[in-house]
């Protein structure tokens, strides 16, 4: 389609006009929150999202710090207050979505990781993050970074 | 066409890489209607399959699973990948298969369990380590969390047939079937 856009001086201009509104529309946001998941045990964090606008969420990443020798086995599911909408069904394995990839095994350390992930959330929902830690030996503390795009004028 | 949210062009790209006729034209909707429309009908989910697997234990050598995706939704998968979080030495990878029982009922990739283990793709291809150190042979947490790009038009209420070959060592499989999931009531209201 963009190969036979006609690009002259007033296509140009509309097309200048068009990305300033687009930044007017939708704006990059990153929304960094924290929990603690306590050892042996399983539970429920509840966050607020965005009061901006309508968040379209376009990836997480998840951070946290293993003080301990022995396998990870801290799962985690996210659930939006919009619709009863869950990202997954399943509790998943954090080790799936936030590592580093391979390591020495169970050795202490920092663990973390990015992956895409689309979900639209809408301005002022609330976001559950079930966890469940109960087969794990100290707490973990999660630092979750959802990134996306802000979408004000929907608000 | 600037406004369109990067769901859209996501769509609008896997509509080159998809044939089916109704899959292509809820596609073709979900990548015309407001973009605000798109955000809300298509999302993306989780689909989350564990085995357990041991090469020792007879019961255990082969495992088998089926997720099953919700009703009232279509689903498109778009990317797989596993993680195991046991030592796994050099080539202890397990080998897994996916199927889908119902819809067009063509194999992803693989052949049955029951016909040995031909067809089988390690595990490992379903998510290529990112970095770290990955020696042949040295005992290392494998644990890979790229997923393999992966697109499937299964429908709704799919269901998908994962089986799984244990190989070298016991270990419990995780498998994630990601994908766009699309309500198709908010999408055509």
């Amino acid at each position: 389609m963009e190969a036979n856009f006609p690009l002259n001086a007033q296509t140009a201009a509309a097309l200048r006009a068009a990305f300033v509104q687009d930044q007017k529309f939708r704006r990059q946001y990153d929304y960094t929150r924290r929990i603690v998941c306590l050892a042996g045990q399983q539970g429920s964090a509840e966050i607020p999202m965005p009061s901006e606008g309508d968040f379209q969420v376009m990836g997480y990443n998840i951070e946290y710090q293993v003080q301990q020798d022995g396998a990870e086995t801290l799962f985690l599911r996210f659930r939006q207050q919009d619709g009863a909408r869950a990202w997954s069904n399943d509790l998943l394995p954090v080790r799936s979505i936030a590592t580093p990839g391979a390591r020495i095994a169970g050795q202490p350390g920092i663990r973390y990781g990015y992956r895409n992930f689309v979900a639209y959330v809408p301005k002022n929902d609330l976001l559950t993050i079930d966890w469940d830690n109960s087969d794990g030996d100290e707490d973990l503390e999660l630092w979750i970074t959802f990134t996306g795009n802000i979408y004000p004028v929907y608000g | 066409m600037i406004n369109r949210s990067p769901l859209q062009v996501t769509i609008e790209h896997l509509l080159g890489m998809y044939r089916d006729p109704a899959a292509l034209q809820l596609l073709q909707t979900a990548a015309s209607v407001p973009h605000k429309t798109a955000m809300q009908a298509c999302y993306q989910k989780d689909y989350l399959l564990e085995l357990a697997l041991d090469p020792a234990n007879p019961a255990l050598r082969t495992a088998r699973g089926t997720i099953i995706t919700d009703q009232g939704y279509e689903f498109f998968a778009t990317e797989i990948f596993t993680s195991w979080p046991e030592d796994l030495a050099g080539d202890a990878f397990p080998l897994i298969s996916i199927r889908q029982d119902n819809g067009p009922g063509i194999a992803w990739q693989g052949t049955p369990i029951d016909e040995v283990e031909r067809g089988m793709i390690p595990a490992r291809t379903f998510g290529p380590a990112t970095q770290g150190p990955v020696a042949r042979g040295a005992n290392l947490y494998r644990v890979y969390n790229e997923p393999k790009i992966f697109t499937w038009w299964s429908g709704d209420r799919s269901y998908l047939d994962i089986r799984a070959i244990a190989q070298g060592a016991a270990c419990t499989l995780s498998v994630i079937v990601s994908g766009i999931q699309i309500d198709r009531q908010t999408l055509e209201r």
